[in-house]
C-alpha cells in the first residue's frame, strides 16, 4: 500500500465516524426544521472530508506519495522521541504531584540526559537555573500562583 | 490617515510597547535561526506571555516575532546554507554562496538592507490599502464572509501542500472538524466531546498551535537528526568580512529591491501566497530580466539574487496583514496564528476594528515600522554575536523549547489533560508531516471554523435555508467564482497531465 492511499484511507475512516458521531449530536425538539443546526456543519464538514479522502485514493500517487507506507516511517531515531514524549507525559504527571520546581528540573535534565548529554554538570547547569529562574519569575514577580505537589500533602509537609 | 499615523505613532511609542518590539525582534532572530522552527512556533511560543498584556502590545509584540523570525531565518540561511523558515530558502541560493566566499557581512547586510526597504514599502502600501480595503467591507455580509473564508481556505490549500492540493484540503477539513470540539456555540450543545467536561469549552487554540508547530518542529529534528551545530560554529568562528556596501553595490540592488518590494506586497495580500511564494516569484523574476551576463551569477552569489528574495519576503509579510486586519480572515498560516490570538484576547479583527480601534490598527501597522528599524539597526551590528546561538547543541535546545510549548498551555489553563493531547497531538502531527502533509491549512481551518460556522447559520437564515445565498449578490458570486477557479485549475493540470501520461502508457503498450 502506498502512503498516500493508506493515509487516505485512515482520513475515510475519520470521516466515516466523524459523521457518524455528528448525527448523534443533540438537538432541541423541532430543531430538525431549521434552515441550521448543531448537526449541520459537522455533517457538510463529513461528507466533504470523505469525498476529499475517496479522490486522494483514486488519483495515482505521485512522488514521495507513491513510496510504501512503511518506508515514511523508516530510518529515522524514533526511540528518542519516543522516549521525550514519555517524560513529556512524566512531566504532566509530575507537574501535579512533585510540584513546578521539581517536575522541571526532572523534565529538563531527563530531556538532556535522552539527547546523550551524560556530563552530570551540563545537566544540572542547564536544568537546575533554568527552572529556578522560571519558578521565581512565576511565582515571585508575577504571583502566579502554582500549586505546590500533591505528594508534600500526603506527606503531611504542607 | 495622518491622525491615523499620529494616533499609531503614540501608542507604538509608549516605553512598554518600544520594549515588545525590541523583545520581539529579538526572541524572533532568535528562534527563527534555529533550522527547523518557523514563525508559526516563535509566534506560538510568545502567545502565553502575551496574555499578560493589552491587545495592541501583544499584536505589537507579535509583528516583532514575526519579522524578527523571517530576519532570523535568512540569517541561518545564509551563514549555514540551513534555512529556519520557508520564506528564506531563496535566500540561501545566492546568499550561501556569498558567505563562502568571505563575504558573510556583506550577505547579511545586504539581506537586513533589503528587508527593511521591503517592509517599509510594504508598510507605506498597507496605511495606503488597509482603510480602502476596510471600508469596502464594511458593506459585507455574512454570505460574503462565509465565502471568503471559504476562499481563503481553498487558496492557502492551493498554494500549501507543495503539490498536493488534494492532501491540504484535506487538511483544512480536519481543521474544521477540530474546531467543531466543544460546546455548540449557537444551540449550546456538546459536540464531539466523549462526555468529557476538559473537551467542553472546545480544544484551545493553544495548546493546538503548539503541538502542530513548536512541539512537533522540536522533535522532528531530533527525528531527522540533521545537526548543523558543527557548521554552525565554524561560520560563528570564521570572520564576517565588512557590513559594508560600497556606492556601486548599492546601485546594484537598489532597483531590484524596488521591484521585489512591490511584487512581494501584492503576492502576500493574496490569501494563501505568503513569503515563501513571494520570495521565490521575486528570485525567478529578477533572473528572467537579468542580463545574459548577470544570469550566470545566479546561484554563485549575485547580490541581485540576494536582495530580491529578501526584499519580498519581508513585504510580503507586511502585505498578509492587510486581509486579517481589513477582513479578519487571515491569508497565511502565521497570520492565522495572529488572529487566534487576537481573538483569544476579545478582538476581533475586520472593517470594524478600523472603526471602532484606531489606536490598535495604527498600532500595529506604526509597530511593524519600528520593528524594521529595530531589526536594522539592532540586530545587524548584533548578527555576528547572535549567529555564535546557532552553535548551540540542539541537545541543549530541543528540551527547553519543548518545556516552554508545554508550560506556556500549563500556564493558561492549569489543566494537565491539555498537556496530555498536546503529546498526543504532536505525535499525530509528526505522522502527517513524514507523510506529506501539510499543517498551515489545518491550523487556518481550526481557527476560521467557528466564524465559518457562524456566517453560514446567518447566511442560512438569511435566506431560509437555500443556498442561493452563495451567488445572489454580485460580491459574493465573485468571490465563489475565484473560489472555484483557484480550485478548478490545479484540477485541470492534473487531468492534463493524466490524460498526456495515459498516451504516453499506451503508446507503449501498443
Amino acid at each position: 500500500m502506498t502512503r498516500d492511499r493508506a493515509s487516505a484511507l485512515a482520513l475515510l475512516a475519520l470521516s466515516l465516524a466523524y459523521g457518524w458521531m455528528s448525527t448523534g449530536i443533540e438537538m432541541f425538539p423541532g430543531a430538525e426544521a431549521d434552515p441550521f443546526t448543531p448537526q449541520t456543519l459537522p455533517k457538510a464538514l463529513a461528507v466533504l472530508g470523505a469525498v476529499l479522502a475517496i479522490a486522494l485514493l483514486l488519483t495515482r500517487p505521485k512522488e514521495g506519495g507513491a513510496k510504501s507506507f512503511a518506508s515514511a516511517f523508516a530510518g529515522f531515531q524514533w526511540g528518542k522521541v519516543i522516549e521525550l514524549m514519555v517524560v513529556m507525559v512524566l512531566y504532566a504527571l509530575a507537574l501535579v504531584w512533585l510540584g513546578f520546581l521539581l517536575a522541571t528540573i526532572f523534565f529538563l535534565a531527563a530531556g538532556f540526559w535522552i539527547l546523550g548529554i551524560r556530563r552530570v554538570r551540563t545537566i544540572v547547569i542547564g536544568s537546575v537555573p533554568l527552572a529556578v529562574g522560571f519558578w521565581l519569575v512565576l511565582a515571585k514577580l508575577l504571583d502566579i500562583y502554582l500549586a505546590p505537589g500533591e505528594i508534600w500533602f500526603l506527606l503531611g509537609m504542607q | 490617515m495622518v491622525e491615523g499615523i499620529l494616533l499609531g505613532l503614540t501608542t507604538a511609542f509608549t516605553p512598554l510597547n518600544l520594549m515588545m518590539v525590541f523583545i520581539g525582534c529579538g526572541a524572533g532572530t532568535i528562534i527563527g535561526m534555529l533550522p527547523g522552527l518557523g514563525p508559526i512556533s516563535a509566534i506560538a511560543l510568545m502567545i502565553p506571555i502575551t496574555y499578560g498584556f493589552e491587545p495592541a502590545t501583544a499584536m505589537i509584540l507579535m509583528a516583532g516575532v514575526y519579522y524578527g523570525a523571517i530576519f532570523g531565518g535568512s540569517t541561518s540561511s545564509i551563514l549555514i546554507n540551513a534555512p529556519g523558515v520557508a520564506g528564506t530558502v531563496a535566500t540561501a541560493f545566492d546568499g550561501y554562496p556569498l558567505a563562502r566566499e568571505g563575504h558573510a557581512g556583506k550577505a547579511l547586510a545586504i539581506a537586513a538592507y533589503a528587508s527593511f526597504s521591503g517592509g517599509t514599502v510594504g508598510v507605506i502600501l498597507l496605511m495606503l490599502a488597509a482603510p480602502a480595503l476596510a471600508k469596502v467591507a464594511l458593506s459585507f455580509q455574512s454570505a460574503d464572509y462565509f465565502a471568503l473564508m471559504v476562499m481563503g481556505l481553498t487558496a492557502v490549500s492551493a498554494f500549501a501542500g507543495k503539490g498536493h492540493v488534494v492532501k491540504a484540503l484535506l487538511m483544512t477539513v480536519v481543521g474544521l472538524m477540530l474546531s467543531t470540539i466543544g460546546t455548540d456555540p449557537s444551540a449550546g450543545v456538546q459536540r464531539f466531546t466523549f462526555g468529557r467536561v476538559d473537551l467542553s469549552d472546545g480544544i484551545s487554540f493553544l495548546m493546538l498551535a503548539m503541538a502542530m508547530f513548536a512541539l512537533s518542529e522540536a522533535l522532528m529534528t531530533i527525528l531527522k537528526n540533521e545537526d548543523v551545530s558543527e557548521k554552525a560554529a565554524q561560520a560563528a568562528r570564521g570572520g564576517m568580512g565588512t557590513l559594508r556596501l560600497n556606492r556601486a553595490e548599492i546601485r546594484t540592488i537598489a532597483p531590484v529591491v524596488g521591484r521585489s518590494s512591490i511584487l512581494g506586497f501584492l503576492i502576500g495580500v493574496l490569501p494563501g501566497a505568503g513569503a515563501t511564494i513571494a520570495s521565490f516569484l521575486a528570485y525567478g523574476m529578477e533572473r528572467t530580466v537579468a542580463s545574459a551576463k548577470e544570469k550566470l551569477k545566479f546561484g554563485k552569489g549575485s547580490l541581485r539574487g540576494l536582495a530580491a528574495p529578501e526584499s519580498a519576503n519581508n513585504a510580503a509579510c507586511t502585505g498578509s496583514f492587510v486581509p486579517l486586519l481589513t477582513l479578519g480572515i487571515p491569508g497565511s498560516g502565521t497570520t492565522a496564528i495572529m488572529l487566534g490570538a487576537l481573538i483569544s484576547y476579545g478582538v476581533q479583527p475586520g472593517p470594524r476594528l478600523y472603526t471602532d480601534q484606531p489606536e490598535m490598527f495604527w498600532a500595529v501597522i506604526m509597530s511593524m515600522y519600528l520593528g524594521n528599524v529595530i531589526l536594522l539597526i539592532l540586530n545587524l551590528p548584533l548578527i555576528p554575536y547572535i549567529a555564535r546561538l546557532l552553535a548551540l547543541r540542539k541537545e541543549i535546545l530541543v528540551p527547553m523549547i519543548l518545556f516552554f510549548s508545554l508550560i506556556g498551555v500549563y500556564l493558561v489553563s492549569f489543566n494537565t489533560f491539555e498537556l496530555y493531547l498536546m503529546v498526543i497531538f504532536a505525535a499525530i502531527a509528526i505522522v502527517l508531516r513524514l507523510l506529506d502533509y501539510p499543517m498551515a491549512p489545518m491550523i487556518l481551518g481550526f481557527i476560521l471554523g467557528d466564524l465559518m460556522e457562524d456566517n453560514l447559520r446567518r447566511a442560512l437564515a438569511i435566506s431560509d435555508g437555500s443556498i442561493s445565498f452563495l451567488w445572489e449578490r454580485p460580491i459574493t458570486l465573485v468571490i465563489m467564482l475565484i473560489t472555484v477557479a483557484v480550485l478548478v485549475t490545479p484540477a485541470i493540470k492534473f487531468v492534463r497531465e493524466r490524460w498526456s501520461s495515459r498516451s504516453v502508457t499506451a503508446g507503449e503498450g501498443g
